[in-house]
């Protein structure tokens, strides 16, 4: 069985690799090729940090579950079969470690008495765009995990719903079905304030 | 999407804002990640290296609760002899009183 070479990693980026494709980098790092993974990551890390920003707000949420998703495409490289391109894998991984991210602050406010920041819908012809995303993710803070992934993939990133059922393993019914709800509960949170 | 829905020009316009900008987060993170990975490859050897380094607890345990077990044997033999002893002294003494009967 294929075991990521952990102890040895080391994320340089090679400037032999710097002109290479992606299909050979892939090769090199499914190899255990520390610098090939290195020179994956600096490629893709952009895409993931700005995934994983629609779902924590803090800098050390973000840079932690930027890592983990890093660390799980390194242990499971092993496991990409190239049916796919890389992106699309990494970003399953980045989906579901958003996914279990949610859920781990989900059980954790259950603990904590977390205040409900409340949202006040916009006038959306004189917000700003960053205004509007503001409240938006605000609103959507206030979902439950199932929810909030689908309709962040779908409203902010531009998924389409075939999209997000590759992206989160879920059918596409209950893609759409989890859509619905969630926007209907969206809008009870938005337009109740 | 459906244009009739009352968020959707919300949704639009959050659309245009992007994402957020996480350069400044980015730099140094293949460091960071370096290291995280070293010391997740450390942990696992330590966990890997524990149950061997905790053997001898494990062999002087088993020899304390061997030798616990045979010391309560022990007892156990001396007590039964010793209330059985006591019932045959009991049994004579009320004989010999004549209670017995």
């Amino acid at each position: 069985m294929w075991r990521a070479p952990m102890a040895t990693i080391s994320l340089d980026l090679g400037a032999h690799l710097s002109s290479m494709p992606d299909e050979t980098t892939l090769h090199l790092a499914r190899n255990g090729d520390e610098t090939a993974f290195g020179h994956l990551v600096a490629q893709h890390k952009g895409r993931v940090f700005a995934l994983v920003a629609r779902f924590a707000r803090e800098a050390h949420q973000i840079d932690d579950l930027a890592q983990e998703v890093f660390i799980r495409a390194w242990q499971r490289l092993g496991q990409y079969r190239e049916e796919a391109p890389f992106e699309h894998w990494l970003s399953r991984i980045a989906v579901h470690a958003c996914y279990d991210f949610l859920r781990r602050q989900r059980r954790w406010s259950l603990f904590r008495s977390v205040p409900i920041e409340s949202v006040d819908l916009p006038d959306t012809d004189r917000a700003s765009a960053l205004e509007a995303r503001e409240v938006v993710e605000k609103a959507l803070a206030r979902l439950k995990p199932k929810e909030r992934l689908v309709l962040t993939l779908f409203e902010l990133e531009g998924h389409s719903v075939r999209e997000i059922a590759a992206l989160t393993g879920w059918s596409e019914a209950n893609v759409k079905t989890r859509a619905s709800r969630a926007r209907a509960e969206l809008k009870k949170i938005l337009l109740s304030s | 999407m459906n244009h009739d829905d009352p968020l959707a020009p919300l949704f639009a316009k959050a659309r245009d804002a992007g994402p957020h900008d996480t350069a400044s987060q980015q730099f140094g993170f293949e460091t960071r990640l370096s290291a995280r990975l070293r010391q997740r490859e450390k942990t696992s050897e330590l966990l890997v290296l524990w149950p061997w380094r905790l053997l001898p607890v494990f062999a002087v345990l088993t020899l304390m609760l061997t030798w616990g077990f045979w010391q309560q044997q022990e007892t156990n033999l001396d007590l039964q002899s010793a209330v059985e002893e006591y019932s045959e002294e009991w049994a004579y003494v009320e004989a010999l009183s004549g209670r017995y009967l």
